[in-house]
């Protein structure tokens, strides 16, 4: 089980602030990017654009996600 | 007052915080770099303006994660470990108007140069690594998130 957040622009698409996500074990970065999009079609657009932090680091194409974990999607940063 | 977790070891006037930041919050942070040696104290407000690619602003609503002020701090502190030299900043989060200041970041130097470069190089750390959103508010009742 994880527990994604979804902030700004992202949590708009989504429709939901957070949400917990069943994987059934560890599973690489790019296959949960999947699962979110086809979860919640709103968001895939807007997914493409984001990055994922994963109990706190930012994920690569290579991260695993390890059950448990808090993934936080995060769109393109737009301070100042 | 309400701000975004805070760090340890560095000024409290560095933070990411839903306060206004007025004249007394800017000087705050212009006091946290202040030194004898510092001849030179640049300070950048970016203030909430009232067009963006030619479409007429409202108003902008900041969003901020939990950890914004964390990030905030470590920036800073790089930029502080790459320059040698002072920095700070704060960063507020909410409703903000046209003419509302967002962000004010000073550096401190012995010269008007190192001082400039160094405030600079902060602002741009800031919008690429600190994870903070706004959306646009536009005049027509339309509004965008920036970036997205």
């Amino acid at each position: 089980m994880l527990t994604v957040r979804y902030f700004a622009g992202a949590r708009e698409a989504a429709g939901v602030a957070s949400e917990q996500l069943e994987v059934g074990g560890p599973t690489p970065v790019a296959a949960l990017r999947r699962a979110l999009a086809a979860s919640r079609p709103g968001l895939a657009p807007v997914l493409s654009r984001c990055a994922l932090l994963v109990a706190g680091s930012r994920a690569t194409d290579d991260t695993v996600v390890p059950d448990g974990a808090l993934v936080d999607v995060l769109p393109p940063f737009a301070g100042g | 007052m309400t701000e975004v977790s805070s760090g340890v070891g560095q000024s409290d006037a560095t933070r990411v915080t839903e306060d206004v930041l007025d004249d007394a919050a800017a000087r705050a942070v212009e006091a946290a770099v202040a030194a004898p040696e510092c001849g030179a104290v640049v300070t950048f407000r970016g203030v909430v303006r009232d067009e963006d690619g030619g479409r007429d602003v409202t108003s902008l609503d900041y969003e901020a994660h939990p950890d914004a002020t964390a990030v905030l701090r470590r920036v800073c502190a790089d930029v502080a470990a790459e320059t040698g030299l002072r920095v700070a900043a704060a960063h507020r989060f909410g409703h903000l108007v046209v003419g509302d200041v967002a962000l004010v970041a000073s550096a401190s130097a012995g010269h008007r140069a190192e001082a400039f470069a160094a405030c600079s190089l902060l602002v741009e750390r800031i919008k690429a690594e600190v994870p903070i959103w706004k959306k646009q508010q536009f005049t027509d009742g339309e509004s965008e998130w920036v970036g997205l």
